[in-house]
């Protein structure tokens, strides 16, 4: 079950914009189509946000800390995450390190541009960890995230859950889960 | 029929034809406790391991509290406390966040206290590590199943603790 909150949808929406340009630029194709869900959504159901059972995929996470506080997690279904590190790594595929490494750097890359434009724009800090690359499950991997906000005592969390679209197939999903302080500054109700 | 146990359910019942699973565990826990000489069994999606803001509605939800609100709803099935044994499966630390520790661990280390409190053996334990996995009880045979993305199913359950006839006195799962 999940309401509309009173979002600022178009920040948000050209915070996308740049973090869809910036994965164009990495990938030389055009991800600058994207469609975008804002919604509050009961903990219980984030592990089955990216769709049913737990889908293979990888994953750039990052606990943003700083006034824009928050999860923001970067999501490859796997094979299209194969294609896309095939092409940036020009087909050397075979060092996990370095599997693991270009996807962190794409989800650097991408989520600096979206927190960038929302830090310039609402005028607060925003410091993202280092990534975590996981190539795992969709359900795992939210489901831990879905783990974190109950221990910090939240049941129900505003989330941004955008896929950027690239004519059909290599689509990613950006999920961003703003923290208490975000949403204040934000102007959001969680 | 195929029940998915989503964060904080749990599934309780007697050799009915039904799959119960718990898709992509990772901090969490999966955890089923069964008696095969009643064919009766209960399945719980553990999230953390401690009680927080005073929840007491939601018992299969921690890791404190799962062992023995199963146990209860167990022998409502009719099984027996000592002839319960337990499947435990997830408890990964697939993400960190510093401030939080290792809720996995300590999710693993409190379910596993709390079996022992309650006398519970540990049939199998596939804990730990960074991986997801997905756990399956099969409540017509008694059979627990674990699986993880791109390596083949695992069977936990020794034929021994398989369930002896199947369908028998079948009663559907409740929560």
């Amino acid at each position: 079950m999940s309401h509309k909150p009173q979002w600022p949808a178009q920040v948000i929406e050209d915070a996308l914009v740049q973090a869809g340009k910036a994965l164009s630029t990495l990938a030389e194709r055009s991800y600058e189509r994207f469609s975008v869900t804002l919604s509050v959504e009961r903990i219980e159901n984030l592990p089955g946000i990216l769709g049913p059972g737990d889908q293979p995929v990888y994953a750039a996470f990052f606990e943003v800390v700083g006034a824009l506080s928050g999860y923001l997690l970067l999501v490859f279904p796997r094979d299209h995450a194969e294609l896309l590190i095939e092409k940036l790594l020009d087909g050397e595929t075979g060092d996990d390190q370095l599997v693991d490494s270009a996807i962190g750097e794409v989800g650097n890359v991408v989520s600096s541009a979206f927190l960038n434009y929302l830090a310039d724009w609402l005028e607060a800090q925003a410091a993202p960890t280092p990534p975590q690359v996981v190539r795992d499950g969709s359900s795992a991997l939210l489901g831990t995230i879905a783990g974190f906000l109950a221990a910090e005592g939240i049941s129900r969390a505003p989330v941004v859950h955008a896929r950027l679209a690239q004519g059909g197939d290599l689509d990613v999903y950006l999920l961003w889960l703003p923290g208490t302080s975000t949403l204040e500054i934000l102007g959001v109700e969680g | 029929m195929t029940i998915s146990v989503g964060l904080g359910q749990y599934v309780c019942g007697k050799a009915a034809d039904e799959t119960w699973v718990i898709h992509g565990i990772g901090s969490c826990i999966g955890l089923v406790l069964a008696d095969s000489s009643a064919r009766a069994a209960a399945m719980a999606h553990v999230v953390l391991p401690e009680v927080i803001n005073g929840d007491l509605a939601h018992p299969a939800k921690y890791a404190e509290t799962v062992v023995p609100f199963l146990i209860e709803r167990l022998m409502e099935l009719g099984a027996s406390s000592r002839a319960l044994g337990a499947y435990v499966v997830g408890g990964a630390q697939m993400l960190t966040v510093a401030r939080l520790g290792d809720i996995g661990r300590r999710n693993v280390e409190t379910v596993l206290e709390s079996l022992k409190e309650n006398k519970v053996r540990v049939f199998e334990a596939r804990v730990g590590g960074t991986i997801g996995r997905t756990l399956r009880w099969e409540a017509a045979r008694g059979r627990a199943v674990v699986s993880r993305v791109g390596h083949p199913d695992e069977v936990l359950t020794k034929p021994v603790h398989e369930y002896k006839e199947v369908g028998e006195h079948a009663t559907g799962a409740r929560r």
